[in-house]
């Protein structure tokens, strides 16, 4: 922005000084992903070089085909059953809270004149700040209570419902933008609300449907806690609490470590540079406005 | 009527598995369940009061006030800085942009695994770059030094964070019209008194409410302490949360650890409250 410039006579030093500043601020953000990266191509041997070698000396792809076959040096997880489990339960809180938090943010929208719409959307706006360590031990007895405990599909429901005070919240914002209009020129044409709503709201709010499918998948697919202490038997592990357990390995399979990190991180942050636009702008509106 | 089926199941949901669990949480810190042992009877307030007198719990509620009020002083700083920087126009802009929004996507395992790995003491890129830029005389033990581990966790709690915070006041700074700035021109004012006068006022909101949620986000950071150091050397990089899971989980003190996420909830809930207070304000009604 043009106010913020210091003055024409500092031109040329000026845009070595943000040049300087930008490539600080890139080398900060990318380095310990590029670390990873370079590490998850090491042979175990080279792991402990000090110092560390910035370029594999032999690169090898084993270590990620150790990941994909469950035959690993360290341990031997089942990798692939771990993405699937971490697919299967991301990607369904990920559905069911769209579904979800599409009506409500609808119904919010347009049931404004309901008894205790404006308290119940004040309760859904605070309580998206509870999920946390702060609830472990209550949602682990309450999930023993119900049998949810040790269940790929008790996980699937605590993600939805841990995904869906912001995701509403996001989505109430979403069709308040859409005008009354269009859907009164439905129901003229003699569409139910529910056909209205279904047929002519919905399709013209994708982007703010897709941002709040994102935001759940990526909550779900990162938990790590939660998914700690409710999944007990190996076989159901998603993949935060199969690298989680890298812990008691004590420092030591570092390359495998690093090729299951990337694993997990790279489908996050491919579809991101995809959606990077209206995502982080549905993010930071949600968090800044209604 | 009908209205409600579109709004109900979300808040259905909610209170199942968010607002009851709290209000049984109360419950369970008023028994004696040890996940081990089998008999459970009424004790009262006992449980809070053996926190509450617990040296140990002096220590790491000493840890979470420092983690809260430095994490957020320092990440608004920053990310008021990276938001300012962000505003100045130059070639490749929007894609620093995208790239700094990659540790907020990134899970949180992955990322304190990769600081872990990055700091480790004897064979951390770190420190090598550190040694070679003479920056340091020896290699340094960034997870064991007591009086040091606590802070480089929270430097990788506030990376994580910075960015969506700086996005906001980006957002925040796009959105000031330039009518107020070219008054300002007219009168003749100079950079810092703009930015003064004229920006941070523009920023209060945002900076509030960013402030609340790097607050609330830091209360409820649990997953980097315990994959960096898991609390450790003893109990210097200990913070409620992790002492919430290892009281439960590795003590199977069960009440025990509800009377503390009740504690830890308490605080939450006032910084919550406030942000509610301060979101209200700038609600749109309906």
């Amino acid at each position: 922005m043009a106010s913020l410039a210091y003055g024409k006579k500092f031109a040329i030093p000026k845009k070595i000084i943000i040049a300087l500043v930008a490539l600080f601020i890139v080398v900060m953000t990318l380095s310990p992903f590029l670390w990873l990266f370079i590490t998850s191509f090491k042979h175990y041997s080279e792991v402990f070089d000090v110092p560390p070698s910035l370029i594999p000396k032999t690169p090898t792809l084993d270590v990620y085909k150790g990941v994909f076959t469950g035959e690993q040096l360290g341990r031997h997880d089942p990798w692939p059953l771990f993405f699937l489990n971490s697919l299967i339960i991301a990607g369904g809180a990920a559905l069911l809270c769209t579904i979800i938090a599409s009506f409500a943010g609808y119904g919010f929208a347009r049931f404004t004149r309901l008894p205790g719409v404006s308290v119940l959307l004040l309760l859904i706006l605070v309580s998206q700040m509870f999920p946390g360590p702060s609830l472990l031990i209550p949602v682990y007895s309450t999930m023993r209570k119900l049998s949810l405990d040790n269940s790929r599909l008790g996980l699937l429901i605590l993600y939805t419902a841990f995904a869906l005070p912001f995701t509403t919240w996001m989505s109430v914002g979403t069709f308040r933008n859409i005008p009354v209009d269009l859907e009164d020129a439905a129901k003229i044409d003699g569409c139910s609300r529910l056909q209205a709503f279904l047929r002519i709201v919905l399709p013209i709010s994708k982007l703010g449907m897709a941002t709040t499918a994102l935001f759940a998948f990526l909550i779900s697919w990162s938990e790590y806690p939660f998914g700690l202490i409710l999944l007990k038997t190996q076989s159901k592990h998603t993949v935060a609490v199969g690298l989680g357990a890298y812990l008691r390995e004590f420092d030591v399979f570092w390359n495998e470590m690093a090729a299951a990190t990337v694993m997990m991180s790279l489908p996050l942050v491919i579809i991101f540079l995809f959606v990077q636009k209206f995502f982080v702008r549905g993010l930071t509106e949600g968090a800044l406005s209604g | 009527m009908s209205g409600f089926f579109y709004i109900l199941p979300p808040v259905i949901i909610i209170v199942i598995f968010i607002i009851v669990p709290i209000i049984y949480a109360v419950d369970l810190s008023l028994l004696s369940v040890h996940l081990i042992k089998p008999t459970v009877k009424f004790v009262g307030g006992y449980n809070y009061l053996k926190v509450l007198k617990s040296k140990t719990f002096h220590q790491i509620f000493l840890n979470s006030m420092r983690w809260i009020s430095l994490g957020t002083l320092g990440t608004i700083l920053i990310g008021l800085g990276l938001g300012l920087f962000l505003n100045l126009e130059f070639k490749l802009n929007s894609l620093v942009r995208g790239i700094i929004f990659i540790p907020w996507i990134m899970p949180e395992v992955c990322v304190a695994f990769a600081w872990r790995w990055m700091l480790n003491s004897e064979m951390g890129v770190v420190n090598e770059v550190l040694m070679k830029l003479h920056l340091v005389p020896a290699y340094v033990p960034w997870l064991a030094e007591k009086g040091m581990v606590l802070y480089v966790c929270l430097f990788v709690a506030m990376w994580r964070i910075y960015p969506f915070i700086a996005l906001m006041i980006l957002a925040t700074l796009h959105a000031i019209p330039k009518e107020l700035y070219e008054a300002g021109q007219i009168d003749g004012t100079n950079f810092w008194q703009k930015f003064i006068f004229l920006t941070i006022p523009q920023l209060r909101y945002a900076l509030v409410i960013g402030g609340l949620l790097t607050t609330i986000w830091l209360m409820n950071s649990f997953t980097t302490v315990f994959i960096m150091t898991e609390g450790g050397p003893l109990h210097y990089s200990e913070i409620l949360p992790v002492l919430i899971y290892k009281t439960a989980f590795q003590s199977y003190r069960l009440s025990r650890a509800a009377a503390i996420s009740l504690i830890n909830f308490v605080i939450l809930l006032i910084f919550s409250l406030i942000y509610l207070q301060a979101f209200r304000k700038h609600w749109r009604v309906t």
